[in-house]
């Protein structure tokens, strides 16, 4: 089942086009990355998920039913902006929150005090958060967007500002709600989470979606740079490779150069390794290319213009 | 105009977190208990001093023994309070000198006592008639009533005297000397009208209303700031709407302030319990006006829609800025404006002078309720509703530009003139965030 799906929304801020036609759907147990670099409008999507801002157009439909507040019930939410309230202690703000999303008071304690146990801070549950440390309110933060068990969950840029290990901590987190059968969708600009987590993820430049899709057609769409070292000029693979550039002008040996070879769109490097051994190329070292997701999203988001040409969604 | 619906539910839990939090703060208990405290302790102070006078004591020292009886009775009709003895065998023996001697130290008591005995000590001579030098040794600036009592006791035994040494029988001259006209003095006691002290306990109530509003501005700010300064709008805009999280800190606000109210008036009250007395007054008379059933309906209305009207206010102001600094600084002139006209027309109120501008104030509501409170069992029931009613009006139409401006303000990420958006807000420019 489909826990959120979006279709065609916009919003504009007077004449600046924030989200332009956006659509895409989350299904439950997956876990989505929201891509985009700074001002692509990926917290201003995620607010009309919650319905904090309306769409000027478009639809969004949440765990079936139109988004609204009613939601929050299901929903865990961690803002970009990160506070609680200082003087209130860390149980205290989970049963707060925990109410406020629908849960009774006693339920909303056990699992707060459940919580703030498996997140190693039940000794500080009863100490208000300003004589916390960053990363202990950072926690306690998490811990409110879970309190309800949400079937969605839904992180603004999560990783950023925590330490490794609270990094590690929310992982592991996002992967138990997934493995619970909650839908994970988060947004962020860290590509090695994003890698790590995703099933699938969505590129956004400038309001509008640029890929969709999960991270083997990501990587796909990059097409890497081979490395090669040969004594003659490669240049002559002018069929296969687009351009060709010294990787190094001060080689070790003379007589084999390095390059580093980019392919033709549509030419893989096997394509290659079959015009060197067909031309009778003698090459001496031949690396295949590893795009990591980075790559991938410098290819699709580095075009600036936003007619840029489309990446298969 | 569309109003909101609201999730109660939602509405009471900002409500008593609010509220909690105020409790917890020392500005709020600061507030609540050290203001009355003033009056309190002014009160105990005063009966402190007051209470001195219980400790005069008349000394007389009389050898032949007619006259202390006679001086015993009629100084404990004039001054209840005052002990009058006969002195000591020991005393009645001495000398004039020796009795100067014996006083000196009394009279003139060391000064590092903080609270000397106050004393007279009243020396009838001898064979008194016939020696008529009445020596009064006095350890303070003597009071009136006492001297001239003294002088009367004296002067009517010297004409008994005088009277039955004439031929008079003694009961001819008593009835002689008792002989008084019959003068009746009408006085208000202190100077005060009744008209005037029937003012005093609403016109209190005013001042306790203006003070709450001056003081209360500060927490309200510190509430209203509480979630942009700490990063917490969103997270919470989540889970509830802007009016439910508006309408909840507007009744925790409401709730504080009842609060305020309550200690306020409660310290009110035992002070005046306490200072009646010694200024002469009567409290039954002074707490009278407040139990009269215009009073018990009106001033808990005009109190609560007075601050609310004021609340709103520093909400608006709280809600266009990102910290409590900002937010005081907005606030300050605004207080100003509003609060200095408040002391002045107060004041020509109780005096009665300016009566057209008092009246007009009335209607202004920011003003109705500093005015009225004071003037609720004089003015025409019309005048006191219609009033009420615009001022109940312009609370709610304050609460919906309110929750215009703290939409408009919500996540915002301009950087711009607070009043430059908050006139924007008011004009009712398209929301930018919302
Ligand atoms: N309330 C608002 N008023 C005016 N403009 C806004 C508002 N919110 C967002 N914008 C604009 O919309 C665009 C998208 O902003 P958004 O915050 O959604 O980006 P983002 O992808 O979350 O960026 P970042 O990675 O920096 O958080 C930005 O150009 C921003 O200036
Ligand atoms: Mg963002």
């Amino acid at each position: 089942m489909t826990a959120l799906s979006v279709s065609h929304i916009s919003k504009s801020f007077g004449s600046k086009l924030a989200v332009d036609d956006l659509s895409f759907s989350v299904a439950e147990g997956e876990t989505f990355g929201f891509l985009g670099g700074n001002g692509a409008g990926k917290t201003t999507s995620l607010r009309m998920m919650l319905d904090i801002i309306p769409p000027d157009r478009g639809e969004i439909r949440v765990l079936g039913r139109p988004a609204a507040r009613e939601n929050a019930t299901q929903i865990g939410f961690l803002p970009e902006e990160r506070g609680l309230y200082r003087n209130m202690t860390a149980l205290d703000t989970l049963i707060y929150f925990g109410r406020l999303k629908g849960l009774s008071g006693t339920d909303a304690r056990s699992r707060g005090l459940a919580l703030l146990e498996r997140f190693g801070l039940s000794g500080e549950a009863r100490k208000n958060i300003a004589s916390f440390s960053k990363g202990m309110a950072q926690k306690v933060q998490i811990a409110t967007a879970l309190i309800n068990r949400p079937r969605l969950l839904m992180l603004d840029e999560p990783f950023s500002g925590l330490d490794p290990i609270n990094q590690a901590l929310l992982e592991d987190e996002i992967l138990r709600a997934s493995r619970e059968g909650a839908a994970v969708l988060f947004s962020t600009h860290i590509m090695q989470h994003a890698e790590r987590l995703c099933d699938r993820l969505l590129i956004l430049v400038k309001g509008r979606k640029r890929f969709e899709g999960t991270l083997s057609e990501a990587l796909a769409g990059v097409s890497g740079n081979v490395t090669l070292s040969c004594r003659a000029d490669p240049t002559a693979l002018a069929d296969v490779a687009e351009a060709h550039i010294a990787v190094s002008e001060h080689a070790s040996d003379p007589e084999w150069k390095p390059w580093s070879v980019a392919l033709k769109p549509g030419r893989t490097a096997a394509d290659l390794l079959e015009t060197c051994t067909r031309e009778g190329f003698a090459l001496r070292s031949f690396e295949l290319p590893r795009p990591t997701l980075h790559d991938a999203f410098i290819a699709i988001a580095g075009t600036t213009s936003a007619s840029g040409p489309e990446y298969p969604a | 105009m569309k109003i909101p619906r609201l999730n109660w539910r939602h509405v009471l839990l900002v409500a008593s977190r609010d509220f909690r939090q105020t409790l917890r703060t020392r500005s709020f208990w600061l507030t609540v208990f050290l203001m009355p405290m003033l009056p309190v302790v002014g009160g105990l102070a005063g009966s402190r001093l007051a209470g001195d006078s219980e400790r005069e004591k008349i000394v007389v020292i009389d050898p032949d023994g007619h006259m202390e009886p006679r001086l015993a009775a009629a100084l404990h009709r004039v001054a209840p309070d005052i002990d009058v003895t006969p002195a000591p065998e020991a005393l009645t023996k001495l000398q004039t000198e020796a009795l100067d001697d014996a006083f000196r130290s009394y009279i003139a008591p060391p000064r590092e006592d903080p609270h000397p005995p106050k004393g007279y000590v009243i020396a009838v001579p001898r064979n008194f008639p016939n020696d008529v030098h009445v020596r009064i040794w006095v350890s303070h600036n003597p009071g009136h009533t006492i001297i001239t009592t003294i002088n009367d006791v004296m002067s009517t035994g010297m004409r008994d005297a005088a009277m039955t040494q004439a031929g008079l029988s003694p009961a001819e001259a008593a009835r002689i000397n008792a002989l008084e006209p019959t003068l009746s003095t009408r006085m208000p006691k202190h100077g005060l009208s009744d008209a005037t002290l029937a003012k005093i306990a609403p016109t209190a109530l005013a001042y306790i209303l203006m003070l709450a509003v001056i003081m209360s501005a500060q927490w309200l700010l510190q509430a209203m700031v509480e979630e942009r300064s700490g990063k917490l709008l969103e997270a919470l805009l989540a889970c509830i709407t802007p009016d439910e999280l508006l309408c909840g800190k507007l009744i925790a606000t409401l709730e504080a302030l009842v609060v305020l109210f309550a200690a306020w008036i409660g310290a009110g009250l035992l002070a005046a319990a306490i200072l009646c007395p010694h200024l002469g007054l009567s409290f039954t008379q002074i707490v009278a006006p407040l139990t009269s059933l215009r009073m018990l309906i009106g001033a808990p209305f005009f109190l609560l829609t007075g601050s609310a009207a004021l609340a709103l206010i520093c909400l608006a102001i709280g809600a266009q800025c990102e910290t409590l600094r900002e937010a005081q600084g907005m606030m300050m002139p605004v207080i100003f404006v509003l609060m200095l006209p408040v002391q002045m027309l107060l004041q020509m109120q109780v005096a009665g002078t300016a009566t057209q501008a008092v009246a007009f104030a009335r209607w202004v509501p920011i003003w109705t309720p500093f005015l009225d409170l004071p003037a609720l069992s004089t003015q025409a029931d019309w005048s006191i509703f219609a009033q009420g009613g615009l001022l109940l009006g312009f609370c709610i139409l304050e609460a919906v530009v309110l929750t215009r401006v703290f939409r408009h303000a919500l996540l915002r990420n301009d950087t711009g003139s607070k009043w430059g958006s908050l006139v924007a807000a008011l004009l009712g420019q398209k929301d930018r965030a919302l």
